[in-house]
Parts: structure tokens; sequence; C-alpha cells
């Protein structure tokens, strides 16, 4: 059976790239592109061009990255004034355990809250105030779980963000999209839904379940139609995870969503953390942030969970396969997350603490705030042992720009990345590369 | 008159495109967004590479697609942004 790895957790949902409108123009003149990056990066091309709209959203997120790092040039635990960007965790709770889960699988993290904290939900009061004191700066959001679908205030938190439009990115594995339509439909234009759909059907339902890829595609193609008839304004976009049962037809899956439309399509690479670089992590923790909160015992902390890997045996399809997937041209977005060439692939899948891309610096943690659903705050957003603070009484500002806040990112910014950082998507989103002279542009 | 940062702004372009080799071949009058077809992970590294090389703060308030109409023209927008910043 594809997929049915007795391998363990990678990803609950993850962050985005920049969201976009479509609008599909000719084939473009890729003569030397085609002949050298495509072919050495094995990154799909794309035939979606910018608009207007989209165009705005990544100017947006270019400002951001450049405004943290010539803040960070004078001070390198500084911060923008207010978080540019603010992920908000909704609740714990998820319909579904998937294999690759780094939260809720048998290793999962979740699994070892108690009961009750299990059960919490992001104060709806919390949310309110973030988006309150965020609106000046418009800080772009990130909704996500656990299931973020299953958040009981969800209702409520749709009225707020359409009192208070800005980027919205939602990540869900979209079983409750039609139970939430009217709440998806009233948040707007800026409404991104990324929908985890993890290759054909039987491989996305070993990692899933069975019957749920019926259900999800079904409800992806009921918020497309609803995109056509103008009820949803927003954008759709598909996740899926590269797993063992899918790393041989990414291509079969391209196609699949070409055809229903979408628009875009991320294959997520599995955030493998290898047990020696969680064992670095304890000891860097232990040195540098005992400070902060209590070291977990050794093999304990939340970084162990992600265990879930590629198969070695599979890397030779993989990389056949990327090969395949870049040598035509798509009407949709089509990205790995992260962007890993052919060479670091092998790498990456083995989980070591290199980062990928000659990512060096993590902008993240100066302009990114990460809310968990029982309030706290954290400089990190898949590890709550990076917890520095909590919305529960204190402002958005005052957590941000707090003593706690301030010396996490100097730790991170003087002493260099953490060995858990090059399996976070967010340093290849939101992150700086090694710069010599100004000249070195990677991307 | 030629812009004075065109010849720049090819190396960037071509090396955002992963081939330094072609900055030969990106044209003046080549789109930015439609004939070269930059993507959105290629155009976030341009133009933070255009704010590295040139040491200027670009207004990404203000910057629309308009700006980044052929290479040339958008030349002359670095050009003015240069000269604005550093005199």
């Amino acid at each position: 059976m594809p997929g049915a790895s007795s391998a363990r957790p990678a990803r609950a949902c993850g962050a985005s790239g920049v969201s976009g409108a479509r609008a599909v123009a000719a084939a473009p003149r890729l003569e030397f592109a085609a002949a050298a990056w495509y072919a050495r990066g094995m990154r799909p091309k794309t035939t979606v061009r910018f608009d207007a709209r989209s165009f705005a959203d990544l100017a947006r997120t270019v400002r951001v990255r450049s405004e943290t790092r010539r803040l960070l040039e004078s001070d390198p635990s500084g911060a923008t004034p207010l978080p540019l960007e603010v992920s908000l965790q909704l609740t714990y709770r998820c319909n579904l355990r998937c294999d690759h889960c780094y939260q809720w699988n048998e290793q999962g993290f979740f699994r070892a809250y108690d009961a009750e904290r299990q059960r919490a939900e992001l104060d709806l009061e919390i949310a309110a105030r973030v988006l309150a004191e965020t609106e000046e700066v418009r800080a772009k959001l990130f909704l996500w779980g656990g299931e973020p679908l299953m958040y009981s205030r969800f209702p409520e938190l749709a009225a707020l963000l359409e009192d208070t439009p800005r980027t919205v990115n939602l990540c869900t594995n979209g079983l409750l999209m039609k139970e939430r339509a009217a709440d998806l439909f009233r948040i707007g234009r800026g409404l991104n839904v990324l929908v985890s759909v993890d290759g054909p059907e039987e491989a996305h339902d070993a990692l899933r379940g069975r019957g749920t890829f019926v259900r999800t595609a079904a409800a992806v193609e009921w918020l497309l139609e609803a995109r056509r008839r103008g009820d949803f304004r927003g954008e759709v976009t598909l996740l899926s995870m590269v797993a063992d049962g899918t790393a041989g037809r990414l291509y079969e899956t391209a196609e699949w969503a070409e055809r229903l439309g979408v628009s875009s399509l991320y294959f997520q690479l599995p955030w493998y953390i290898s047990p020696q670089t969680a064992a670095a992590m304890d000891a860097r923790y232990a040195a540098e942030l005992a400070w902060l909160n209590p070291p977990p015992a050794p093999g304990r902390a939340t970084w162990h969970s992600y265990s879930y890997r590629l198969s070695e045996d599979v890397l030779p399809a993989l990389a056949r396969e990327r090969a395949r997937v870049a040598a035509r041209a798509w009407s949709i977005r089509l990205r790995y997350q992260p962007e890993v060439s052919d060479g670091e692939l092998a790498d990456f899948a083995r989980g070591t603490d290199r980062p990928a891309q000659g990512k060096s610096r993590c902008l993240a943690v100066s302009n990114r705030m990460e809310v968990h659903a029982d309030g706290n705050v954290s400089s990190c957003k898949f590890f709550p042992e990076f917890v520095v603070g909590s919305l529960r009484g204190a402002p958005v500002r005052e957590v941000w720009q707090s003593a706690r806040f301030r010396r996490v990112r100097e730790v991170v910014q003087r002493g260099g990345l953490f060995p858990v950082c090059s399996r976070c998507i967010l340093l290849y989103l939101n992150g700086d590369e090694s710069r010599t002279g100004g000249t070195a542009i990677a991307g | 008159m030629e812009p004075r940062s065109l010849g720049e702004l090819k190396v960037l372009l071509a090396g955002v495109l992963r081939d330094t080799d072609a900055a030969p071949r990106v044209r003046d009058e080549d789109r930015i967004v439609d004939d070269l077809g930059l993507d959105s992970i290629q155009m976030i590294s341009f133009l933070l590479g255009v704010e590295d090389r040139f040491q200027v703060a670009l207004d990404f308030e203000r910057l629309d697609l308009a700006k980044l109409g052929s290479v040339r023209d958008f030349a002359s927008f670095v050009d003015g942004v240069v000269a604005a910043q550093r005199g």
C-alpha cells in the first residue's frame, strides 16, 4: 500500500508562500531559464503571470523582508514595531489522525497534553485583540490548528476578519468546508484556503485515513465551484505531502490539480528531524535557552516528534519525478516547500542540520508572531519550548517587544541558526541567504 | 541615453534565473514579468537584490506592476530611486 509506512510525522498544516491571483498568459520567452535554471534546480515552470493583486501581495512580502533585514543590521535583537505577520493556532483538536502528523500521530506531542489542554481553543477575545492591535500594519494572518475549521468560534472570527480585511492563509484538511461555507465566503478576497491533499486517492487515504480523499476532493471542487459562481472570492491552494507513496506520483497529482483549476500546488517535503539533529538541539537549548523555559529531558522535546521521513529508496524515483514535472509548463503555480535543489534533496530528506538554499538567518523571529491555542506566544512556530509570554492580559506590543522575546532573537541572531531551523519552512519563506557584497541572490 | 543601472540589472535578472552566462541575452526591451517570466520567488530575490546592489530602499507600498515593464523602463525607475536616495 503506497504511503503505508511505519515512519512517523513530518508536518501538520504548514505556512504558505505568496498567494496569488491568476492571470494566465502566453508561454514566456524562457530559452535560457529552461535551459539552465530549471534543468539544474528542477523548479517547475508556470504560465501564471502576476496581476495587480498578486503583485501587491508579493510586494508586501518583499517589504516585510526588506524592513526586517534593515533593522537587524543595527539591532540583532530587534523586531518590527508590531508583528507584520501573525499565526493564530485556533485549536489543538483535529478530526484526523494522519500518519505523518507531528501533532497527533502516535508520537505526536499533542498526545502528551492533558485532556483539558487538548480541548483548549484560542480565546476569541485574544483573537479580536490581535486583529485590533495589528490593524495599523494589517498584519498578514495564518490560521491553523489542529484543524482550524473545528474552532467553535470560527463564525465570530470570520465576522471580525470581514470587518478588518487582510491577507489570510487558512490551512485545513477540508472536511468541514461546506459546514463553514458562510464563514469562508464572508472573509472575502484576501482569503487563501490551503487544503491538504496528499497525492492520488490510495496514497492520500493511506496517510490520512480511508475515505478521506473522496471527501476532501469533493470539498475542493465545491469551493472552486463557489469561486466560479462568485460566492467565494479567495484563492484555493493544494498542499501535498511528498511521502513514500506519493514521491513517484507528483506529475499525476499536478495534472489533477491543474485540471481542477486551483491557484497553486505546493509539494511539501517532510520536515524530518534526525535523532542526531534533535539531540544537538537538546544540547543547544540546554546551553543557551535554559533561562527561557526548563530544558526538557533529553529526547522529550517536541522536535523529537518530527520523525516522519522519506525512505532512502524512494529518493531516485523522487528525483526522476521532479525532472518530469520540471519538463513542462503548468497553468497553475507549482512549488516545492522548501525549494531544494537536486543536490540538497537527499540531505534534506535525511534530516540534517544543514539549511538548504544557503539560508543563514531567520527573519520570521523579528517580524512574525506565533500565537498558540492556549494564548501563549512563541518565537518559533513549531516548538512550544520557545514560549516567551502570553496574550492573556498582555497587549501584543508588550509581548512582542518584551525582554524575553528580544533575548531569544539575540541568541538566534548572534549564535546562529538552531539545528532544527534547517527543517523549518519559515526559514525558507521568511529567511535570508548569506550575502557577499550584496551580490548573492539565491531564490 | 542608457540608464546607468541597466547593465547591473541585467546581471541581477540573469542571476535570479540562475544562468549568469545569459546576462547578455536579457534584452533591454524584455518585459520583466511577461517576457522573462519571473515567478514570485525569483521576483522576491530580484527586488531584494536591487536593494542590495544599489544600496537603496525601494518603496514597496508604491511599487506596482506598471513600474516593472521592460528592463529598460525599470532601470530608469531605479536610476531615479538611486538619485533621490544617494544624491
